[in-house]
């Protein structure tokens, strides 16, 4: 059973009128016919959070921005997927769009939108071809418009692309590029749900989100719950890449055991040292953790994040420290500078990896690297800082420096 | 009495025919102008005139009215916006965590050094291509993976290069397998 890849493989995505012969658009009907109110209870029982990498309930940002008074409300796809190892929302941009146009459409009709944008990483060229070309053809149809399905619903998207930044894929971050700034952060409070895109209320999801949107509307929140195991709620898109034998995105219940899900991708290759669970915002999972499930309460118990769904596997070739290094530098090259806890952090804390993976320094390394990583997390204003020193602290938890604990 | 005058900042060179031509074009896209335009105007420029030199923000800002600073803030946060003067074809080669596995990543950065006869950050003598490294370009599945003007390409080994190299647009960007 696949949900969200159902429509990997169809031989022109873009093609409207194949989508709504394979039951398209049903979906936005029935959502017309339940009501806001309706929708949003079938949201809060599917237990939808976000696959971006927070996790946050759905049905919580859509009842604050349907409850928001404005003259203007957005609903905005965040299609900005950035985070090394995850290429899931590309996959589903590339081959499913209307899927993410009609759950726009839903999300607009639930919190009160008229106006949309899909901002698509600019480094996707296929992904934005295609969401801005069924984007042309749902407006043809009359699917976007002033009179969405003759219900009077008002809702347009416009396509925008991103042009290379990491932090950009941050939700107040993204506002601010597509307002037509740098994509820096913005502190929070206020939300999105109240002051969002142009100060407007705005509902950001992404793409992965909205895509589990038609089919909760069309089969019910408790059918979709029930999709997943372990006590997690729902499926996921996993990226597995590196040492497993057939990389790629599989959809798989959330709460599956992480040694299952590396089944499915035909196992390691090599004898497992660690998976990078996350991405560069992740953690180093150790042998011993592979039976813990995928669902972001389980993982959290554990000191691990499931993060974007990225799921890198490690054999015992590669030198963890070298990695550990190549992400401490990746997060102070994308820092945007806004804030000192991570422009100064995420540059010190390469330098001291570095010491450490060179097998030199002073010793005292893994102490300052706990102090910076605690203070990055408490002092910087977006996740970005916050999460930075996640993969490095988890590497000295379960694995210490080099030399030291070695499979 | 009286301050004097700070000399005045040197002003850019002027846009060529060409480039005021490229500009003008992109910018028909664009009935009306408001700040929020400023990336997809600037993306489309870039994408008309190859690049976004001084002289071409300069005649974009005359253009528009939007400020030469607010443009060029952009220029310099985004990373595939570029405003070297000459508008070689980029090739981003990924070289993080996946692709970098195994040294394959190594392997492609030295093959293209070697074919190309630049290093990481510099551009061909004809100005036909630039080489940088990149953080991943979600191509972790197709790995080692290269963006060649903006294709995401997966996965190339050094024997590809030759032919990719002699005919930039023919590698065809592909669907994700499965």
């Amino acid at each position: 059973m696949t949900l969200l890849l159902r429509r990997l493989g169809q031989a022109d995505p873009t093609d409207l009128a194949a989508y709504r012969a394979a039951g398209g658009y049903s979906a936005l009907s029935r959502a017309l016919s339940l009501g806001a109110a309706a929708i949003i209870a079938e949201l809060e029982q599917s237990g939808l959070c976000g696959r971006g990498g927070a996790a946050f309930p759905a049905a919580i940002k859509w009842d604050g921005v349907r409850r928001a008074a404005a003259d203007q409300k957005y609903v905005v796809l965040n299609g900005d997927e950035s985070e090394p190892g995850t290429f899931k929302d590309r996959t589903l941009m590339e081959a499913d769009p209307f899927t993410l146009i009609e759950a726009m459409t839903i999300a607009a009709y639930a919190v009160g939108a008229g106006r949309g944008y899909a901002y698509v990483r600019g480094e996707y060229a296929l992904a934005a071809e295609r969401l801005g070309a069924a984007i042309a053809a749902a407006r043809r149809a009359g699917l976007l418009g002033e009179d969405i399905l003759g219900a009077g619903l008002a809702f347009d998207i416009e396509l925008r692309q991103g042009a290379g930044a990491y932090v950009s894929g941050e939700e107040t971050a993204l506002f601010a590029s597509i307002e037509g700034g740098r994509g820096e952060p913005r502190t929070k409070p206020p939300f999105p749900t109240t002051h969002g895109l142009f100060g407007r209320p705005t509902l950001i999801h992404n793409v992965e989100t909205l895509a589990n949107v038609p089919p909760i509307v069309l089969h019910g929140g408790a059918w979709y719950a029930g999709l997943g195991r372990n006590g997690a709620a729902g499926v996921k898109l996993f990226c597995l890449s590196g040492h497993v034998a057939r990389p790629g995105v599989y959809e798989a219940p959330l709460g599956i055991p992480l040694a299952e899900l590396l089944d499915h991708a035909g196992g390691v290759t090599g004898r497992l040292q660690a998976v990078l669970l996350g991405g560069a915002a992740g953690a180093f999972v150790p042998p011993p953790l592979l039976a813990t499930p995928l669902s972001p309460p389980a993982l959290q118990a554990a000191g691990l994040t499931l993060g974007s769904g990225a799921v890198m596997v490690l054999n015992d070739t590669v030198d963890l420290w070298q990695v550990a290094l190549q992400l401490a530098r990746f997060f102070a090259h994308e820092s945007c500078g806004k804030c000192v806890p991570c422009r100064l952090g995420t540059a010190r804390q390469a330098e001291l990896v570095a010491a450490v993976a060179a097998g030199g320094g002073r010793g005292d390394e893994p102490v300052r690297l706990q102090e910076l990583g605690a203070v990055m997390a408490d002092a910087s204003i977006c996740g970005l800082g916050q999460t930075a020193s996640w993969p490095v602290l988890s590497l000295l938890r379960h694995f210490g420096p080099p030399g030291e604990g070695r499979v | 009495m009286g301050k004097q005058n700070r000399p005045r900042a040197q002003r850019p060179p002027a846009a060529t025919p060409a480039q005021r031509a490229a500009v003008d074009s992109a910018l028909e896209q664009f009935p009306t102008i408001a700040r929020h335009h400023s990336l997809p105007l600037l993306q489309a420029v870039q994408a008309a005139a190859g690049s976004l030199a001084p002289a071409v923000v300069a005649y974009i800002s005359r253009r528009t009215g939007l400020a030469v600073a607010d443009l060029y803030a952009l220029v310099s946060f985004y990373d595939l916006l570029t405003d070297s003067p000459r508008a070689a074809a980029q090739l981003r080669i990924c070289t993080d965590v996946a692709c970098a596995l195994d040294g394959r990543a190594a392997a492609l950065v030295r093959a293209l050094q070697e074919h190309l006869g630049i290093a990481v950050g510099q551009t061909t003598a004809d100005g036909r291509f630039a080489l940088v490294t990149t953080p991943c370009i979600g191509c972790c599945d197709r790995a080692p993976a290269l963006l060649l003007s903006g294709r995401l390409l997966g996965p190339v080994h050094p024997e590809d290069l030759p032919a990719l190299l002699h005919d930039p647009g023919a590698g065809r960007e592909e669907d994700a397998p499965r």
